[in-house]
């Protein structure tokens, strides 16, 4: 079946099977591999979009603006959560990395100053195997003071 | 020492590819004409492969190759035997099944669904037979056998471990108190994020070539070697950025059956493994574990006789390894005049055990560190102050014969008693109860390893590192970088390090990447390589300055001579003139487990502990993390904020094991093997009060003094969390994970003793 | 090939679904669905999704009807609804602990009862708000009391041409406390091992109307109505509340599995539900 995506603004129409998912779209034939695919059920999040792009249908994605990883920051520049991402090592491996950048971004678009209580909160649906989390935790919160900063300084 | 860039916390050199979503990992690539491979797995536990007939599976539109033991006749071109130990595996089953998810056939098709579709039409009998389930069952005498070919194999055990001092019935009797306690453990699995895969296919020439996100690049390709009956540089064995290892991706994991496949089918074959799969492949070992402990009335130990039960699963696999360090380590740190340790690594019809952070030693500390628990406090002596007590000391002889050195314990372990406020007995009324506990523990690192780098200096000024070290996290690439500038003399701004990523072809020698022993190997490899290249700058610029080497400086960056450091030349411009004279290399090289290397045997010590406050429910028996304190001697810490995002994310590893996880098995079936139902650790599962201690006792061997820590913190956080459960309300929990059922029935039954 | 359609009205839907004679399966949000697919422990030939029919996406109050939450309402919309948190509190807490993030912004209340895992978190909560399921067919709707909803586990009420299309709630009863309390064991975002509901509604200091319904432990939620008919008119001490609970805990026929024996599963029924009831007194002071 004919799906119509709009994925970083740009809008691409492929031909996808009836219960293939957003996931294998973006990954196997948009070759957009930032997004990962870690369990297939919705669990660890490393397809974070921010649904569980492994278990949505490619057809309900349609007509919805996606930005997956490829779309986060722009050419050279780096967005302040991945910024803050390297500067508290928040990563190790970096698979779960892209899903925990857009939940961290879907978090602060809703909660510009969320507590780390809140953060736990939010991203508890985001597993990562090689940190202890508390890198990732001090990450956002910095990703969202410097927010506020910009917000402040542009009056 | 001032050094320039060794301890600095610098970016990893990584980074910004992984937060920008570009690093690929194996999962990532694709080939043109790629097919897609698929595995048929043993529904039974135990069975004989009575018949298997691909015939209908070949003949479906899409398929290119069936694998299934009619490709490997006797004396044919492939031998279907591999294993780490000993050659207990087959590419697919020859006789017989030995767990549920063994391999027994594969397919390769154009997409999965035709893969998948092709399975269902593989015909396959099996036999049932007895199921061995119970490790203290299968090495009874009578006993069904999973293994009757194998002389190393007897009464299911695969590797017997022994370790002996002095006189054990000796010591049980100048011993004034004695413990005896068996402890427990399950199987657990390793879930890293991504799921085993490779990527193989035959080129041009004729040579396999296969991308896997595996630890042990050199050893696959032998492996393959001896499948394939060709020369092991007929196999190139590629490496991408892996997502997460800590073990299960050592040795040959899917690798075998992707190559198989290409070369039946003649196209690039892809295999992937869902996550159910990934749980059948390599698992940690459960154990039951005995111990009984002898000291005075003083704290002092006298005597320990430890028996050590590991269940490894179908497969021997890592397992003899895994059983060996677990009983040489048996005593922990400690000073211990009369021991005796046996360990068994016993096979059951289980998906293989192997190697998984730690490496049989969580298993044995949760014993060693709860009877220091014990008995400081039925001697009435602070834990701490009894295990400073008993500790091996720099420069004391182990039981194993290796001497102390860079054993930082009495540091950490006061470090962590300041920390966590042991003494501080603050306790809450009603229904939940706070206790703190300690642990520490010691691992050996590799014997016999070795390590082989190159350090490349690039015509536009950057350096390139060569080396076989895989980067899965743990950032190895920015270490081994640090270390090159460091040698090299090159400040770290303004100087750029390309890492090259394993390839047998490119890359030379590595042992492998576990153990915790890439800082400590490699490293030293990487310094002498790049001690070799600047060696080799110093002497280019003696050619074209005319001055001798001796009176030279290499220093910043630059090669002056002494008291002229304005004259001279950098790195970047020496480069240049180099290659603008000889198109020629402009590399060192540097080696690691030479003689003089192996003279000592044991590398070194992985030090490490933890101190953790808990809250436990007294009406459900569930137990919440307040304060997790861990801690670990490095050496030299090369880059400090890698060094504590490793000792924590080894610890929050450790949280999983003791509090939540569990893969079951009821009659050799597999009841929780997925995401869904295998409870991991999440953002609400560790403590937000969760500080690193590092110390640094420099390692003489290490690079720059420094050693590895990866393993140093989860083998103590179980024991730990049992000392402060007893500390909180009085029950000794001597199985993991400590589920609030457990916690609440030791409870109850406590109760109704009084 | 999967047969899957989106019929663009309630009405198309029932004919679709009644002519499949029970071969297709409806669709929702599809988390549930799409990790039975991937398990390979179901291959739909045929699905009928809801996606795309108007007026299944809404969450209506007003103080004469009560709430309405359509079919499409995902569990993260009942979750931060203003009219949910401000009339039905517990239910919004509720919710907030489904699965995670991702899976309550794709999946839906509606379906997540459907699919009748005995785990899930708002059945119990229903259950004590009087909340009743909306089932619509080519035969006409009709209202299924949430006590009567789930017969087993993965079993429902729904025959095989009926769908889901609303849950509908009464207005909040006045002077009624409601609340929610799981336990997950060690972890606090892991399944329910016990989920436990319920609604106090008192008079002069003594309990006037008390409903318990506790979920995840056996098969089908639990409702205490003869039980919570005995305390009619009695202070709610911490003895009244264990007193009460430990017969509750009797009656309530655990299953064993991987999270907790039977024994287990009774104790911590006990416990959770002098749990709700302090708390629900408390809030009630």
């Amino acid at each position: 079946m004919a799906v119509k995506l709009n994925i970083n603004g740009i809008t691409h129409e492929v031909e996808a099977k009836p219960l293939e998912t957003l996931l294998a779209v973006l990954r196997d034939r948009l070759n957009l591999t930032g997004t990962k695919d870690g369990c297939g059920e919705g669990v660890c999040g490393a397809c974070t979009e921010p649904v569980s792009s492994c278990l949505l249908l490619a057809s309900y994605a349609e007509n919805k603006g996606i930005t997956t990883i490829e779309g986060i920051g722009s050419d050279g520049k780096l967005h302040p959560l991945q910024r803050a991402f390297l500067d508290h090592g928040a990563f190790q491996c970096g698979y779960c990395t892209p899903g925990m950048i857009l939940m961290a971004k879907a978090l602060l678009d809703r909660i510009p100053n969320p507590s780390k209580e809140e953060i736990r909160d939010y991203m508890a649906g985001n597993i990562c195997r090689c940190t202890s989390y508390v890198e990732i935790v001090r990450a956002v919160r910095q990703a969202a003071r410097r927010n506020r900063k910009r917000w402040k300084d542009e009056g | 020492m001032e050094f320039k860039t060794v301890g600095q916390s610098i970016w990893r050199v990584d980074g910004e590819k992984k937060v920008r979503g570009e690093a690929l990992y194996t999962i990532d690539l694709k080939m043109e004409g790629m097919l897609h491979g698929r595995i048929l797995r043993s529904p039974f536990p135990h069975a004989k492969l009575i018949k298997i007939d691909t015939s209908r599976a070949a003949k479906l539109p899409g398929v290119f190759a069936v694998l299934s033991r009619e490709d490997f006749p006797q004396g044919g071109p492939l031998s279907p035997y591999f294993g780490r130990r000993m050659k207990d595996k087959t590419v697919v089953a020859i006789d017989k099944v030995r767990h549920v998810g063994d391999v027994v056939a594969a397919v390769a098709a154009v997409d999965v669904e035709t893969a998948d579709e092709a399975l269902r039409l593989i015909d396959a009998a099996y036999e049932e037979l007895p199921l061995v389930s119970d490790p203290l069952e299968a090495i009874r005498e009578g006993a069904p056998q999973l293994f009757d070919h194998l002389p190393e194999i007897k009464n299911n055990i695969c590797h017997h471990a022994s370790l002996k001092q002095g006189d054990i019935e000796k010591g049980f009797q100048e011993s004034d108190i004695i413990l005896e306690d068996t402890f427990t453990t399950p199987v657990a699995q390793q879930c890293h994020l991504e799921a085993h895969n490779a990527l193989a296919w035959f080129d041009a020439t004729g040579r396999l070539n296969v991308q896997t996100g595996t630890q042990t690049p050199y050893a696959v390709r032998k492996s393959l070697a001896e499948i394939f009956q060709i020369a092991e540089e007929k196999i190139r064995i590629m490496v991408p950025y892996v997502g997460g290892a800590y073990g299960a991706k050592s040795s040959l994991k899917v690798e075998h059956l992707a190559a198989v496949l290409a070369g039946k089918a003649k196209r690039p074959v892809r295999i992937q493994l869902r996550r159910e799969e990934v749980f059948l492949t390599v698992t940690k070992h459960a154990s039951t574990v005995r111990m009984k402990t002898g000291a005075k009335k003083d704290g002092t130990l006298v005597a320990q006789k430890t028996e050590l039960y590991y269940d490894t699963g179908a497969f021997a696999e890592n397992g003899p390894n895994v059983v060996h360090k677990a009983t040489l380590g048996a005593s922990g740190p400690y000073r211990i005049p009369h021991i005796q340790a046996d360990g068994y690594c016993i096979l059951t019809n289980k998906p293989s055990a192997g190697a998984f952070r730690g490496y049989g030693v969580p298993q044995v500390a949760l014993a060693y560190e709860s009877h220091m628990d014990i008995l400081a406090e039925r001697l009435g002596i602070d834990p701490i102050e009894i295990r400073i007590k008993n500790l091996l000391r720099e420069g004391d002889r182990h039981p194993t014969g290796i001497t102390m050195h860079s054993v930082g314990y009495e540091e950490l372990l006061r470090k962590f008693g300041a920390a966590i406020q042991l003494g501080d007995k603050k306790r809450t009324r009603g229904k939940t109860r706070r206790g703190k506990g300690i642990a520490c523990m010691i691992k050996a690192s590799n014997t016999e390893s070795q390590s082989e780098a190159k350090v490349q200096a690039n015509r536009d000024g950057t350096f390139a590192v060569f080396s076989s070290s895989v980067e899965m996290g743990q950032g190895v690439e920015t270490v081994m970088a640090q270390i090159a500038a460091e040698e090299l003399g090159v400040a770290w701004k303004g100087v750029s390090f390309v890492a090259q990523r394993p390839d047998t072809d490119l890359t030379p020698f590595d042992t492998m990447t576990s153990a915790s022993r890439s800082t400590f190997c490699m490293g030293n490899a990487v310094r002498r390589a790049a001690k070799d290249l600047r060696e080799k700058l110093v002497q280019f610029s003696a050619e074209i300055m005319e001055i001798s080497p001796q009176d030279l400086r290499a220093e910043n960056g630059r090669i002056f001579a002494a008291g002229a450091e304005q004259k001279g030349y950098s790195y970047k411009e020496l480069a240049a003139l180099h290659f603008k004279r000889r198109e020629r290399e402009l590399a060192g090289n540097g080696f690691y487990g030479d003689e003089e290397d192996a003279k000592t045997v044991l590398p070194f010590w992985l030090v490490g502990g933890c101190a953790v406050e808990v809250e436990v429910d007294t009406e459900t028996g569930a137990v919440k993390l307040l304060k997790l304190v861990v801690g670990a001697d490095a050496g030299k810490a090369i880059n400090p904020r890698l060094c504590e995002g490793q000792v924590r994310g080894d610890s929050t590893i450790g949280i999983g094991q003791a509090l939540l996880e569990e893969l079951k098995f009821v009659d050799g079936q597999p009841v929780n093997a997925t995401f869904l139902h295998y409870a991991l650790p999440s953002f609400r599962d560790v403590p937000d009060d969760f500080p690193v201690v590092l110390v640094e006792q420099p390692h003489k061997d290490g690079p720059f003094g420094a050693k590895g820590l990866g393993e140093s913190a989860l083998p103590a956080v179980p024991a730990a969390i049992a000392n402060a459960i007893y500390d909180a309300v009085g029950v000794r929990i001597k199985d993991i994970p400590f589920t609030p059922e457990r916690v609440l029935s030791a409870l109850s039954q406590k109760e109704s003793k009084l | 090939m999967v047969n899957l359609q989106f019929p663009s009205s309630l009405d198309e839907a029932c004919k679709l679904l009644s002519q499949s004679a029970g071969e297709a399966r409806l669709i929702a949000g599809g988390v549930a669905l799409m990790v039975l697919a991937r398990h390979q422990l179901f291959s739909p030939d045929h699905l009928i999704s809801l996606k795309q029919i108007d007026g299944l996406d809404q969450i209506r109050f007003d103080e004469e009807n009560g709430l309405s939450i359509g079919a499409l309402v995902t569990h993260h919309r009942v979750d931060t609804s203003p009219a949910v948190r401000e009339h039905y509190p517990a239910l919004a807490r509720c919710v907030h602990h489904v699965g995670n993030l991702r899976v309550r912004n794709m999946g839906t209340v509606v379906g997540d009862l459907c699919q009748g895992d005995n785990h899930s978190d708002p059945a119990p909560i229903l259950g004590v708000l009087g909340a009743r399921i909306k089932a619509q067919s080519v035969r006409g709707e009709r209202l299924i009391p949430m006590e009567d909803f789930h017969l087993d586990i993965y079993e429902t009420a729904l025959k095989e041409d009926e769908i889901a299309t609303e849950i509908v709630i009464p207005p909040p009863l006045p002077g009624a406390r409601s609340g929610y309390l799981r336990f997950s064991g060690n972890s606090p975002v892991d399944w329910p091992i016990l989920g436990v509901a319920g609604l106090l509604v008192k008079e002069d200091e003594r309990c006037k109307e008390l409903r318990i319904s506790a979920g995840a432990a056996a098969a089908v939620p639990v409702n205490f109505r003869p039980e919570a008919e005995t305390l009619q008119g009695k202070k709610l001490t911490p003895a009244v509340a264990r007193k009460f609970a430990r017969a509750c805990a009797a009656r309530i026929d655990p299953i064993p599995d991987a999270h907790g024996s039977q024994w287990y599963k009774r104790r911590i029924a006990e416990v959770y539900i002098a749990r709700i009831i302090e708390t629900l007194n408390r809030e009630n002071n």
